[in-house]
């Protein structure tokens, strides 16, 4: 108590009598606090910078990393080398991207899981897949060497073969987007096509001496529009020229690419079964005919080896 | 908080702010001011916290103030008096229940200038060698022809002369509660 009056009295008297004069504080504490604020302000600019860099990494990762979940079938192959590449066994397997994209690879089908911008991307080296894709969220791309099939909601299909220039697409539901060196298709639900970069080119016209041809020739599928039930094929040999063939040079289509259109006849949806099969690439054997001498027409398809 | 309501702030409390300070045991009126505009910067930093009222903000000043000096003592490693928290609330008692009696203290200076007025010509020349021109102890017993601990003695009689002319005057009585 009585250090507190000391105290109090000896302070006041140094205040009262003290030649010392007061002392301001107000500029001195105005310039800390400016200094505090120009911190302040730049580390919360720093701090939401950092919140918005942290934010679209964030996105970023979430888009491109695909949370892959691979449930294998027997005999499935894993490369420790390359532990983004899946290959199916014997069994198949099926491939979980995030909630959205689920993929069937049927046997001996591989695929590289591939670090999409946008949406989930794989890349089809061989086989062939199935995707079942739920709609509202970025798509998914699949890639291959002929090209890339994009969706954005939709059950489809994609075969490719490893260092081919050809691509096939089956579309169950939704639709997609085909592009590649054959330029830019939309494929809508019960629709399918097979692609190929040799396919870019228009087929050739029916030469004047396969006018009025029937035969049977072989050669190699090239591409296949299953909307249209066009065939484009590359004929490599003639099998057998029919007797009624009125064809003047029937050895003129050797080499050529013709277009085969399934003909509305009595073996047409024989045909369009077998025209669900056939991919490009495949080597087939079939009966043609040119009866209006603008274009031929597939007859049977005897003989398909892929 | 704004920089005018800042401003407003300091010059509302500095003043009784370096009062308090002294009154706690800052060495030096250098001291007392760099706690208190430490003070009005930790206020700055919590402006949430400021209490709207003048009496409350010069109280809650005063124990931002209490800390930082506690602090600033513990970092000297020099305490003028025995000090840890329970010798600083009993400081604080003691300003309200003496000092503040009016609410701003105008009272307490009236009544010191009015004792110091009537203090013997002795002891007034001890107090204005002492506090008006600044004499340590040393000077004082030299130009008085005394020994430092008589001057020491002399000035603790003085200031207890004039605290009891000053409570005699307000009719201050007892200890603080």
């Amino acid at each position: 108590m009585n250090d507190h009056r000391d105290r109090l009295i000896d302070a006041l008297l140094h205040e009262l009598l003290s030649a010392r004069p007061h002392v301001d504080l107000t500029a001195r504490v105005l310039r800390r606090a400016d200094r505090l604020s120009r911190r302040r302000f730049i580390t919360r600019a720093v701090a939401l910078a950092a919140a918005v860099a942290m934010a679209l990494a964030g996105a970023w990762l979430a888009r491109s990393a695909l949370d892959p979940q691979w449930r294998p079938g027997a005999g499935a192959v894993t490369d420790p080398t390359r532990p983004l590449v899946i290959r199916a066994g014997d069994g198949g397997g099926t491939l979980d991207l995030g909630q959205r994209v689920r993929i069937a690879l049927t046997p001996g089908a591989e695929v590289e899981l591939e670090a999409g911008r946008d949406a989930p991307r794989v890349r089809l080296h061989e086989g062939r897949i199935e995707a079942d894709v739920n709609p509202g969220g970025a798509g998914f791309v699949v890639a291959t060497t002929a090209g890339m099939v994009n969706v954005t909601g939709t059950r489809f299909a994609v075969v490719a073969a490893r260092q081919s220039p050809a691509l096939v697409v089956d579309v169950a539901e939704g639709e997609v987007v085909a592009s590649g060196a054959w330029g830019e298709f939309r494929l809508g639900a019960g629709q399918g096509r097979s692609f190929d970069i040799d396919a870019a080119h228009r087929a050739d016209g029916v030469p004047a001496g396969a006018r009025g041809l029937s035969a049977i020739v072989e050669g190699v599928v090239l591409a296949c529009d299953r909307n249209t039930g066009e065939l484009l094929v590359r004929v490599d040999a003639i099998v057998r020229v029919w007797p009624h063939s009125r064809a003047a040079d029937p050895a003129s289509v050797m080499g050529r690419r013709a277009a085969l259109l399934v003909a509305a006849s009595g073996r047409a949806e024989q045909s369009m079964t077998a025209l669900r099969e056939i991919r490009a690439g495949d080597q087939v054997r079939f009966e043609i005919d040119c009866p209006d001498g603008m274009r031929f027409r597939l007859g049977e398809l005897l003989e398909r080896r892929r | 908080m704004t920089r005018d309501e800042l401003h407003d702030l300091v010059r509302l409390h500095q003043v009784h702010l370096i009062r308090y300070l002294r009154f706690l045991g800052a060495i030096g009126p250098e001291t007392a001011e760099d706690l208190a505009q430490e003070t009005f910067v930790a206020a700055f930093r919590r402006p949430e916290r400021i209490p709207a009222d003048a009496r409350e903000q010069a109280a809650w000043l005063r124990g931002i103030a209490r800390n930082l000096f506690l602090a600033d003592c513990r970092r000297r490693r020099r305490a003028p008096v025995a000090l840890d928290e329970a010798a600083l609330e009993s400081a604080e008692r003691h300003w309200r229940h003496a000092f503040l009696r009016d609410g701003d203290g105008f009272e307490y200076l009236e009544a010191l200038r009015e004792c110091l007025a009537r203090l013997p010509s002795d002891r007034r020349r001890l107090v204005e060698l002492r506090y008006a021109e600044g004499q340590g102890r040393q000077d004082l017993a030299e130009t008085l022809g005394m020994t430092e601990n008589g001057i020491k003695t002399a000035l603790r009689r003085v200031r207890a002369a004039l605290a009891d002319c000053i409570e005699s005057r307000l009719g201050i009585a007892g200890s603080a509660p």
